[in-house]
């Protein structure tokens, strides 16, 4: 009896769906979210998440007249499974990897650059043109942090490279000397030194480790997934014309302000 | 002791004193037993309870601690985090799986530990549920949104060992208690029950120490059952000893009473019989066996039925023997006696039931009932002939209403046969299935039969009064085959029983009554019933009576209206007749004639032969007159020696010619006179005819009168007849006298 009583709560509910498809397959608002820590790209500000990569495709949304929402899901990892499971349409901004290219539809085209840098401290700058001349030199990552399969392998033959838990304690580990350089993505590093106000003591390395770049997911079970080529599209001339670069430079202005008013000195 | 009957003493068993403190030992102990059994289980239920309730707080205590972090874990969908909290509940002892899902569903860590103690293997573990699982909803986030769940499941091996441990801790206290509350018991029931009552039993085992003391009785003060309980003992006691005393009381006058009761039985005036089922006799009074002309020893051991008459003795013993039967009503039977006399009895009986309502005889009293039996038979006797006597004053009254009835009619009767036919009907009905009939005598020795009833017709028609021998005997004369001499002038057929009785009235014979008693005669009677003789006697007498009424009668009237000398109707009924006749010849148109007949020279007669001749000479004109008339006509004596004649149809000179023959005849024959006288004798005829010499009988008796003197003066011995009176009758002249 239960059975048959479920039965037919399907069956109304499959009759429901069909008598409006287009409500319910066609996308008609993208709730997307990102990282809520990875400034300048992006980060939460209360219920929000702000930044280059909300200002950019909130621009390329209302270019195409979709009407959309930043929402703050939670930490990283539930903004993915969030993705994964559907309940947000779009991840902003991250690099695409075998794992999540299972889940998420991915942009052809980059949202931003992402490029991976080497800081060092001022005061022991080092020389730095190619993975090599870190070699015998003590290096701090963030967990989890990937540079590249190329890097990724040669730092596993070569170098040491010690993980700590967060930017801000390699930051501190640079600077009291217990290590000698820390990679890390180049914006997001600079970001959380203007946010430390370390930026006159610890500044990336003009050569970059490599050209990263990041691009917009959309959740494979999204309707809104068939806006990735219009997306894309857009996400291409906005790299081309600099508007990227552009938003990525006032997005650490911003971050940079808002930490101002959090954290006032 | 209140089981052991009278009758039958039972071997009483040995007795074990204090049986009862024993007892009541054992039922303290048992119920200090199951007391302590009582409380083990509470206090086992409680450890378990106990037991339970401890793992779920401490678990609730485990999830407390571990919520914030789990939630942490969960939120940020940290592995690394959720596995040490996973570890983190492991390590709590009952915990034998910890997992931690997030709300997309997924593991983010789960463990087992498998290193818990086993259960111990006691067979009520697996009541145990084997494991208790407890959840955790996990909310995390500035939303507080839901972000997994931490599940924690505990294995029943160390809960089971914790509650042991209670268990075992309890169970000594819960002993100990019992033992205390089992003393207890057995201290108060032996306080407030077993000694009382043994008190009480040694009191009833060895009885007061002495009767009549007024000792205080053991516990019978007490205000609890066990009080009650020796203070009724008491009171029956004393009730025993009551009743003790009235029975023996009782005893003694139950004796008085049987020896009165046997003293009234042996000299009661009834008979008391009292026999057993079989109907032998156990008991009799001096009474019944006088009734039976024998002794009471002789009576005793023989059967009741014996002496009882053949023909009622199987009544009897169905009487007897019947339950049904009404004994109360006394019923009749008939004995022999033993002189072999019959003995007439009333017999009431009752039932002898034993104990058991068995019956085991009867008891009979017997009333002697041969006397007041006879006295009986005389008044039915009496009684039948009261009956018959009813009876016969009822046909006495019938018989004189009849009687009566032929009285009256004979009065009224103005002839004799009237009479004869009232006779014959009265005497058809008054003896009714018999025959008769009368005679009358009539001139001479002959009787003529003139009433006869019923059949046969056998009375004959006439018959010589010598032949009968009731008139030769002047008395009621009786013949039958049997009896008497039957009469000649009667048939020779049997007629049965047959009465003549002769009718005299003074002194002479008037009739014969005949009666044969015919169906109404008794079978084989040789005479008539009395009632019927007497009958007879009664009708004879009346039509006797009436007979001799009505000839008495007629004797008068012929008196009154003849003329005793000449037998000639007197004047008196010419004075009637001639205005009758004169009427109906008027109507009629006839002639009528009256004439007056004067005797010639009767003085001469009477003074020449006396007064006889006279007479003599009278009746033989008279006896001419009526010779020389017709039937219809009349001739009467008008006084003296005149006659009239009233001649009816015939006119003056019929008349005138009629007497003339007469006349004539009378001077040649020598029956008026010659033969007694030695002169003729003649007479003188006037004669008046209506309506010519008068209408009227004055004027006609007047005219017929002068006629007549005309005649006489003229010499008599002629007719002559009177003139018409109008002036046109040729009549008048026609007055002539004829001489001889």
């Amino acid at each position: 009896m239960v059975l048959a009583r479920w039965t037919w709560a399907w069956l109304l509910c499959g009759l429901g769906l069909l008598g409006a498809p287009a409500a319910a397959t066609q996308c008609t608002r993208v709730v997307f979210s990102a990282n809520p820590n990875y400034p300048p790209y992006h980060w939460a500000e209360g219920e929000r998440i702000v930044g280059a990569s909300v200002a950019l495709t909130g621009r390329i949304l209302d270019e195409l007249g979709v009407r959309w929402e930043a929402r703050f899901v939670g930490p990283w990892l539930r903004v993915l499974k969030s993705a994964e499971y559907g309940e947000i349409d779009l991840v902003v901004s991250l690099k695409p990897t075998p794992e999540r290219e299972v889940y998420l539809d991915f942009t052809r085209s980059p949202a931003f650059p992402n490029p991976m840098a080497v800081f060092t401290t001022r005061e022991r700058p080092i020389r730095f043109d190619g993975p090599e001349d870190l070699v015998g030199r003590r290096g701090g990552r963030t967990v989890g942090d990937r540079f590249g399969d190329a890097f990724d392998r040669f730092a596993e033959r070569h170098l040491k490279l010690e993980d700590a838990d967060s930017l801000e304690v390699n930051f501190n580990k640079l600077l009291a000397g217990r290590i000698d350089y820390l990679v890390t993505g180049l914006y997001t590093g600079r970001a959380s030194l203007l946010r430390a106000g370390l930026a006159e003591r610890i500044a990336p390395l003009p050569r970059p480790v490599n050209e990263g770049f990041i691009h917009h997911g959309f959740s494979r079970r999204s309707p809104c997934a068939a806006l990735a080529a219009a997306v894309d599209a857009r996400l291409a001339a906005a790299q081309r014309s600099g508007l990227a670069a552009q938003l990525l430079e006032e997005a650490l202005q911003q971050w940079q302000r808002s930490g101002a008013r959090k954290d006032p000195p | 002791m209140s089981r052991q009957g009278p009758s039958m003493p039972r071997p009483s068993k040995p007795r074990i004193r204090g049986r009862l403190a024993i007892r009541q030992a054992l039922i303290a102990a048992l119920i200090g037993l199951a007391l302590g059994l009582a409380f083990s289980a509470l206090q086992v239920w409680r450890d378990y309870q106990e037991a339970e309730a401890g793992e779920q707080r401490e678990i609730q205590q485990l999830l407390a601690v571990m919520r914030e972090p789990a939630a942490q874990a969960g939120y940020d969908l940290n592995k690394q985090a959720a596995s040490v909290v996973v570890q983190g509940a492991l390590s709590f002892s009952p915990v034998r799986e910890a997992r931690l899902t997030n709300d997309f569903g997924e593991t983010l860590a789960q463990g087992r530990n498998d290193h818990l103690p086993d259960d111990t293997g006691a067979w009520w573990a697996r009541f145990e549920e084997p494991t208790h699982e407890y959840r955790l909803p996990l909310h995390a986030g500035p939303a507080g949104q839901r972000v997994g769940e931490l599940r924690v499941v505990t294995t029943r091996g160390p809960r089971v060992e914790h509650f042991l441990q209670q268990v075992r801790r309890d169970i000594g206290l819960s002993v100990l208690g019992s033992l205390i509350v089992a003393l207890t018991l057995g201290v108060w029931f032996y306080s407030t029950l077993t000694r009382p009552l043994l008190a009480v039993a040694r009191r009833i085992r060895n009885g007061p120490a002495d009767l009549q003391a007024d000792t205080p009785r053991a516990e019978s003060l007490r205000a609890d059952e066990i009080g009650e309980i020796a203070a009724a003992f008491e009171r029956y006691e004393e009730e025993a000893r009551e009743r003790t005393r009235s029975i023996e009381a009782s005893t003694v006058a139950l004796a008085d009473s049987e020896l009165r009761h046997r003293r009234i039985i042996e000299t009661a005036g009834e008979g008391v019989w009292q026999v057993d089922q079989q109907g032998l006799t156990t008991l009799a009074n001096e009474a019944m066996a006088r009734m039976l002309g024998t002794t009471v020893a002789q009576l005793r051991g023989q059967s009741l039925f014996m002496y009882v008459d053949e023909s009622s003795r199987q009544a009897a013993e169905q009487w007897f023997h019947d339950p049904r039967e009404s004994h109360g009503e006394p019923r009749e039977f008939r004995f022999v006696r033993a002189d072999g006399r019959e003995l007439w009895t009333d017999v009431s009986t009752c039932a002898i039931v034993d104990a058991h309502g068995r019956q085991t005889g009867i008891l009979a009293m017997v009333t002697n009932a041969t006397e007041r039996r006879r006295r009986d038979d005389q008044l039915r006797a009496t009684n039948a002939q009261l009956r018959a006597m009813v009876v016969d004053l009822e046909h006495h009254k019938r018989d004189m209403a009849q009687i009566s009835e032929l009285n009256e009619l004979l009065q009224s009767a103005r002839s004799e046969g009237e009479a004869y036919e009232v006779i014959r009907a009265v005497g058809t009905r008054l003896f009714e299935g018999s025959s008769g009939g009368l005679s009358i005598a009539t001139v001479g020795e002959e009787m003529s039969c003139v009433a006869q009833w019923g059949t046969p017709a056998w009375m004959p028609e006439r018959f010589d009064r010598a032949h009968c021998w009731a008139i030769r005997r002047g008395g009621t004369h009786l013949q039958s085959s049997a009896h008497g001499v039957q009469c000649s002038h009667l048939p020779t057929q049997e007629l049965g029983a047959l009465q003549c009785t002769p009718l005299y009235v003074e002194g002479r014979l008037l009739g014969v009554l005949h009666v044969a008693a015919g169906a109404l005669a008794p079978s084989g009677a040789n005479l008539l019933d009395g009632a019927l003789q007497q009958r007879v006697e009664i009708f004879g007498e009346v039509i006797k009576l009436g007979l001799s009424n009505l000839r008495l009668r007629e004797s008068l009237r012929e008196q009154a209206l003849r003329d005793a000398l000449t037998g000639l109707p007197n004047r008196r009924v010419f004075d009637e007749a001639l205005p009758r006749e004169l009427a109906r010849c008027a109507r009629s148109g006839q002639p009528l004639t009256v004439a007056i007949i004067d005797v010639d020279r009767f003085k001469h007669f009477n003074d020449t032969y006396g007064h006889d001749v006279g007479d003599r000479v009278l009746c033989a004109v008279a006896a001419t007159l009526q010779g020389s008339i017709r039937s219809g006509d009349l001739a009467c004596r008008y006084g003296g020696d005149e006659f009239v004649c009233l001649l009816n149809g015939a006119t003056a000179a019929e008349a005138r010619a009629r007497f003339m023959h007469v006349l004539a005849q009378a001077r040649t024959s020598a029956d008026l006179g010659d033969a007694v006288l030695a002169e003729r004798v003649s007479f003188t005829v006037g004669l008046a005819g209506a309506p010519e010499a008068g209408t009227e009988s004055a004027a006609l008796l007047r005219a017929a009168d002068a006629a007549l003197y005309a005649a006489k003066a003229r010499g008599g011995d002629s007719v002559e007849v009177a003139p018409a009176q109008r002036p046109a009758s040729h009549a008048a002249p026609a007055a002539a006298t004829l001489r001889a």
